[in-house]
């Protein structure tokens, strides 16, 4: 359980005061204008900005100083997820053996992603002649494999066309059912998400501003 | 005709520039021949000199880069700051301020009076003496060269994306393999045109082999020619000399154009650094960056403290006015470093002028390489030569002392015309493309498109160009050196007048007054006329 506790951080004059609760297995969507302080919330759980106060537990651990390599938690970004000089293979390697050495068993756990993914045929591609599909999920398959329970996602498919937005979702689901993961999303287009997430949480001016289930979104939430 | 007036301020500059050039070459290939030439390349001296101008420029660099590297790679995480800010916005000041500025500060921190030596003194009772020769070369160099390499790296990590810094520290990539994976695929490229850069900039580095060299046994080729012109009055030999040093200027000069088509010099201060601090910290890291960070400071800022200090100890104002020799070459400063530095903007942005409607609209390829040749010409015909060839050529028909500032004022103008032109160019393309639309639609053409319209919108690149053309040939000691005179004669070879003659004092009024002006440019220059960035 993901529990944060009145978290406040001032980013120049932006301040924020997020609390919230997230169950094991449960699948958020994050939704608000631009600039209401979506990605600082996934930023503060993740570790990448540490809080100025307030507290934030996962499974009742303390993480308000646990740096981001030791927080059951991985993320996948709108874009530059990829590291361009190594291979579809290296990068998601690296989710298992930063060191990009691999012995026999770590060899066949990739392979075993990227046949899951269907990206076997693009084992030793260069990253450069993926599409923004094949990149997200060589992305995804890094974060399958560093095995952590937590996922943040901050508006992974907003660059994709509304059919691959869909297709990933899915896959989405699939990881997240087989594996007990907990998803934390910040939407685009929430209306897309409406029959994946468990709730959606609004986000304004650095607050939470409520809960909504997905059976009471309608477009006129921002 | 009308049409055409774009293209003939181009080709105008062009011939300007190539006439200098070509009464120049005249000069020189009226005193050489094969013959003198092989039996020149054949002297045991030139070879030496030949040898060793190679060696100090790949020591330096190599140096430059070694320390440059770690340095970067430690300042990195704590540019937010604004200490560390000031420090690398010194640090860019002392690699496009007048050379001899820094060579007279690292005089003041490593010379046998200076600080480290006083340091010796006291503990072990006696001075220290390693400043000329190599030592002081490589010493002045990496004081110049980190600093560049430094703001080279640093735009490098900066392009490194937010997002990637997040997934290597989320995936525990340690310090070997954040450096292996993230850092040094987003700076190899860099490190090798900065590293050519560099090398050309130790190769062709005259002041500061000419003052801390000491003597013929420690010189590159440029200072010999200096020495074979003025000391020994060897014409053949400078001649010689000088056709060494183009044809391995060409080939330095064909490396950094290729290497650099595309980079954009910009200051510091216009670096918007955003590089993320995530990395583990522990006290091993902290004393490592501790470490690197002294050598850092050791580097670079010792030097300039060393400076200030030695200029806040100048004495008054009043000693300073009543030097009625330092005021002259004031003045002459002034006056030399600005006309060459408002002509070599003015020359350059015709020159762009007629590039850019050679490229955009004609299509002429062969004509805009011409012209875009002729601006950087400069970079293979070292200025003290083209001063030599000069003096050779005109020497039967004018009063060389009466055309002496109109020569100084021609080749520096030159010498910083590249320079311009990369700075003014992308810019000047940039906005061309940009608006070409917008000025056709509205029928803006002629001088008032220029004026009122381009550079306005230039307005930053120009200041920059202007402020980098007028300090560059305001600290220019090569030609003045040649063509100078008790009534001409600027601040820096008053200085190194002064230096020579161990008036310290008056070397320290000299740079105080040399480095006010400068600094004043610069910041006139960024502070006033540039983009607020940052």
């Amino acid at each position: 359980m993901i529990k944060v506790e009145n978290i406040s951080v001032k980013l120049d004059d932006f301040k924020t005061n997020y609390s919230m609760d997230v169950d094991n297995g449960e699948w958020i969507g994050i939704i608000g204008q631009s600039g209401s302080g979506k990605s600082t919330l996934l930023n503060l759980i993740a570790g990448f900005i540490y809080a100025d106060s307030g507290s934030i537990r996962i499974n009742s651990v303390e993480m308000n100083s646990t740096h981001p390599s030791e927080r059951p938690v991985s993320c996948l970004f709108q874009e530059n997820n990829l590291f361009p000089h190594l291979s579809v293979y290296e990068n998601i390697a690296i989710g298992i053996s930063p060191r990009l050495k691999l012995n026999a068993s770590e060899k066949k756990e990739v392979q075993e992603i990227l046949d899951y993914l269907n990206l076997s045929d693009k084992h030793n591609s260069d990253i450069g002649t993926l599409s923004g599909g094949e990149r997200q999920r060589v992305a995804i398959g890094r974060i399958v494999l560093s095995n952590k329970k937590i996922i943040l996602l901050d508006e992974p498919f907003s660059q994709l066309d509304p059919i691959l937005r869909i297709e990933m979702l899915n896959l989405i689901r699939k990881i997240k059912d087989e594996k007990k993961l907990t998803i934390i999303m910040v939407l685009h287009t929430p209306i897309e998400a409406v029959s994946y997430v468990d709730r959606f949480i609004q986000i304004k001016n650095g607050r939470i501003e409520r809960n909504i289930k997905p059976t009471e979104y309608s477009l006129d939430i921002t | 005709m009308r049409k055409y007036n774009w293209l003939i301020s181009g080709l105008l500059a062009s011939f300007l520039i190539l006439l200098i050039i070509i009464v120049s070459l005249f000069g020189i290939l009226k005193y050489s021949s094969i013959k003198l030439i092989l039996e020149i390349i054949n002297d045991r001296y030139i070879q030496s000199i030949i040898y060793f101008t190679i060696y100090q420029s790949l020591i330096s660099c190599f140096l430059s880069i070694l320390i440059a590297l770690p340095l970067a790679l430690t300042i990195q995480k704590y540019v937010k700051y604004r200490l560390v800010k000031i420090v690398l916005s010194l640090a860019w000041l002392s690699f496009i301020s007048p050379v001899i500025i820094g060579v007279f500060a690292i005089i003041k921190l490593h010379g046998i009076s200076g600080w480290i030596s006083d340091v010796s003194l006291f503990i072990t009772g006696e001075k220290l003496e390693y400043i000329y020769g190599l030592n002081g070369i490589l010493i002045a160099h990496i004081f110049f060269n980190v600093p560049f390499a430094l703001r080279m790296i640093l735009s490098s990590l900066n392009t490194i994306p937010n997002e990637l810094w997040r997934v290597a520290i989320q995936n525990n990539l340690n310090r070997w393999q954040l450096f292996k994976i993230l850092e040094w695929p987003a700076i190899r490229n860099n490190i090798l045109i900065t590293s050519a850069i560099i090398l050309c900039l130790c190769f062709t580095s005259f002041v500061v082999v000419l003052i801390l060299g000491g003597g013929p046994k420690y010189s590159i080729i440029e200072v010999a020619i200096y020495y074979a012109l003025k000391i020994e009055f060897n014409i053949d030999r400078a001649v010689t000399l000088g056709i060494i040093q183009i044809i391995l200027a060409s080939f330095l000069a064909l490396l950094i154009i290729s290497f650099t088509k595309n980079y954009r010099i910009e200051p510091y201060t216009k670096l918007n650094l955003k590089i993320p601090n995530l990395q583990k910290n522990n006290y091993k890291i902290l004393a490592y960056d501790i470490f690197i960070i002294l050598v850092g400071i050791a580097a670079f800022l010792l030097p300039i403290i060393a400076l200030i200090v030695s200029c806040l100890k100048v004495g008054n104002f009043y000693s300073l006015i009543s030097n009625t020799g330092l005021l002259n070459s004031l003045y002459w400063t002034i006056i030399l470093g600005f006309s060459s530095g408002i002509l070599s903007v003015l020359l350059s942005m015709m020159l762009l002028m007629s590039l850019k409607i050679l490229i955009l609209k004609y299509k002429i390829k062969w004509l805009a390489v011409v012209i875009e040749l002729s601006g950087n010409l400069i970079l293979i015909l070292p200025p003290i030569l083209l001063a030599t060839g000069i003096f050779l050529s005109l020497r039967n028909i004018f009063n060389i002392q009466q055309i002496a500032p109109y020569i100084i004022i021609g080749i520096n103008c030159l010498t910083t015309i590249p320079f311009s032109m990369r700075i003014l160019g992308s810019d000047y393309l940039r906005i061309s493309s940009i608006y070409s639309r917008l000025f056709d639609a509205y029928n803006i053409t002629g001088i008032s498109r220029i004026l009122k319209y381009e550079i306005p919108m230039m307005r930053s690149s120009i200041a920059t160009s202007l402020a980098i053309s007028i300090t560059l040939s305001m600290g220019d000691l090569g030609v003045i050196s040649l063509f100078g005179s008790t009534d001409i004669r600027t601040l820096p070879l008053y200085i190194y007048q002064s230096l020579g003659s161990y008036r310290m004092d008056n070397a320290a009024q000299g740079i105080l007054l040399l480095l006010i002006l400068t600094t004043s440019i610069i910041f006139i220059a960024e502070q006033i006329f540039g983009e607020k960035n940052d």
